[in-house]
């Protein structure tokens, strides 16, 4: 194993928890994928014969919309996660690649410690997660056009759509990790080793500014500068915590449409009740596949986010150090956090909202 | 050894152009124990940085040995950095997750060059870190992490060591011991020490001291 391999593979081992919890969401979420793309694949194929006069159609080719919208909310989500993962690990490894450098490390040897993460932690992840989410995803098709008397599962299109599943997670994942290396290639490197002091620096000159004209408001204004200095790790936090909530809400919303659509096949004046039933039941065995998984992604989404946000705190309150240097008092200082996480807050709950008029709109547009 | 010509630096910031390097021209001879002193922010890292090939300078040259620094790729000056350039900072000099021994080794093995064990515990004995080869750096003192930064940057035999306020962090005792170990690469194997410093004492060592004010060379004084 090459000496940066070995670094990055001790760093991997020393963040077990936050490193686990990356590769479960992943993981959920590329099984949530392909199950969908699994389940379409066998319903769009093999349409059961027997139901072409049964107003199925429509409520199908319904449900396969709202599955498609889902689907591609989901990537877009997990590629939005693996993103940040990415950027706050380029940022957590810029000391090391500043001494790595300096000690006659080249480019081809830096882009291991990427190498190592794509390795260990995404490709098994969303292996695993292709392979897991494909089965059920098939067996549900089959259950729901009401062939699984009939038909077995067919392995061939099933193994053809595994690997274009699993070449598309990579493809996103590399594109995620390789695209900061070429950006920071073109930054030197020293620079991001000495960035620590410019911070340090920044922050005093702007309290000892406002220092002058000290007022009540006094924290809230370095709250304000704060988040806009830490805008980046502050809109990464906030768009964690977006996307974490996005999963219930599109499982929400996902539902609510499907069972909206139910309605009507119930109440359609065809005598197919007995084809009707057994369709019904599947659709309702899908609801709670699909419950279960959402449930899953949302409890691993949150204590992502919960995870990150408390990194980051933590990181801040280290870096408020610099306040308490220059005699401000902690009262003030942790004030001056909660301000900061507060003004946070409102800006999810801002974006959030934003996210679910969108999704409904595109819900209601099926 | 170094012929430095013309070099010239700006740095564009919210406050206006930065003149880091003014029409720097130097030349140093093989086995010169340098110091060079100045002001904070008169452009001492800059220089040092880019003899390293860390940094491009906006014109002027770097030979080493003939060969033209700021002309190579970054592949080449990694090269130069791994066989012949030992580079010494003030701090976050060391890996965190590797112990002494894997650190000193390191270039050496991102050269993919074997590992001598004798030299490696003559230079473990040099330093004063015999016993502590498994140590991680966080269990040592801040002495002990800058000699183990002097003992990877020795390690590979270089020509030259580039070191960047070496004793900053340390005090009196520690930052004699780390004098003494530069020196002593100096005299016994020959190496070049260029060593930037804001210590009187420091400086007092070195047979040429070098001033530098506003990105510009004031005064080169040999003993
Ligand atoms: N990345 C950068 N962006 C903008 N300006 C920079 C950058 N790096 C250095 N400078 C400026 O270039 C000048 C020279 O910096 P340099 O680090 O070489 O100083 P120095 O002599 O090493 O100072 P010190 O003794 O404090 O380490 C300074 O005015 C500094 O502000
Ligand atoms: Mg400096």
């Amino acid at each position: 194993m090459s000496p940066v391999t070995q670094i990055a593979v001790r760093r991997l081992k020393a963040d077990k928890i936050k490193n686990g919890i990356l590769a479960a969401s992943v993981l959920f979420s590329m099984m949530l994928i392909s199950f969908f793309l699994a389940f379409e694949m066998q319903v769009l194929l093999y349409p059961n014969p027997e139901y072409e006069a049964l107003p199925f159609e429509e409520f199908m080719a319904k449900v396969s919309m709202y599955i498609n919208l889902s689907t591609i909310v989901l990537v877009l989500i997990t590629l939005l996660i693996i993103r940040i993962h990415c950027r706050m690990r380029m940022e957590e490894n810029a000391q090391l690649r500043g001494i790595l450098t300096s000690v006659g490390a080249e480019s081809k040897d830096l882009r291991k410690i990427v190498n190592a993460d794509i390795r260990i932690l995404y490709l098994p992840a969303v292996l695993l997660g292709t392979m897991l989410g494909i089965h059920p995803g098939a067996q549900m098709g089959l259950n729901f056009t009401g062939m699984n008397e009939v038909q077995n599962l067919e392995w061939l299109p099933l193994t053809l759509l595994f690997a274009a599943a699993a070449l598309i997670g990579i493809f996103l994942i590399l594109l995620c990790n390789y695209i900061p290396e070429l950006r920071l290639k073109r930054k030197s490197v020293i620079q991001t080793v000495k960035k620590q002091n410019h911070n340090a620096n920044e922050q005093t000159h702007g309290y000892r500014q406002s220092k002058t004209f000290r007022n009540q408001s006094l924290t809230k204004r370095l709250a304000q500068k704060s988040i806009d200095y830490h805008g980046k790790v502050y809109s990464r936090i906030m768009l964690l915590f977006a996307s974490s909530a996005v999963y219930p809400l599109l499982a929400v919303l996902l539902l609510w449409n499907i069972s909206r659509e139910s309605v009507v096949v119930d109440a359609n004046p065809y005598d197919g009740i007995d084809t009707i039933a057994p369709v019904l039941e599947t659709v309702g065995g899908l609801l709670w596949f699909l419950i279960g998984c959402f449930a899953v992604l949302t409890c691993v989404g949150f204590v992502q986010a919960m995870l990150i946000a408390r990194i980051q705190i933590a990181e801040r309150r280290r870096s408020a150090n610099v306040y308490r240097m220059i005699g401000m008092v902690q009262k003030d200082i942790n004030r001056m956090i909660r301000k900061e996480l507060y003004g946070v807050a409102v800006r999810t709950l801002v974006l959030l909202i934003f996210v679910v008029v969108i999704l409904n709109a595109c819900f209601a547009m099926i | 050894m170094i012929h430095i010509s013309n070099l010239n630096k700006r740095y564009f910031t919210v406050d206006g152009e930065i003149t880091a390097l003014d029409n720097v021209s130097l030349d140093i001879a093989g086995g010169e124990f340098i110091a060079i002193i100045g002001k904070s922010g008169s452009g001492k890292t800059t220089l040092l940085n880019m003899i390293a090939g860390l940094d491009n300078p906006d014109s002027g040259s770097i030979l080493l040995n003939n060969a033209d620094v700021t002309k190579m790729t970054g592949k080449q000056t990694a090269v130069l950095r791994r066989r012949e350039i030992g580079v010494i900072y003030q701090f976050y000099n060391l890996i965190p997750e590797l112990n002494v021994v894997e650190n000193i080794t390191l270039p050496t093995e991102l050269d993919g060059s074997p590992i001598n064990s004798e030299w490696l515990a003559e230079i473990l004995k040099v330093v004063g870190l015999s016993g502590r080869e498994n140590a991680y750096p966080t269990a040592l003192s801040g002495g002990q992490q800058q000699r183990a930064a002097i003992a990877r940057a020795l390690f590979g035999k270089p020509s030259l060591i580039l070191a960047d306020e070496p004793t900053g962090n340390l005090d009196n005792e520690n930052s004699a011991e780390v004098m003494k170990l530069l020196k002593a690469m100096n005299e016994e194997y020959g190496i070049t020490v260029l060593i930037v410093t804001h210590s009187d004492a420091v400086a007092e060592q070195a047979r040429r001291v070098i001033s530098i004010a506003d990105g510009k060379i004031t005064s080169d004084r040999r003993k």
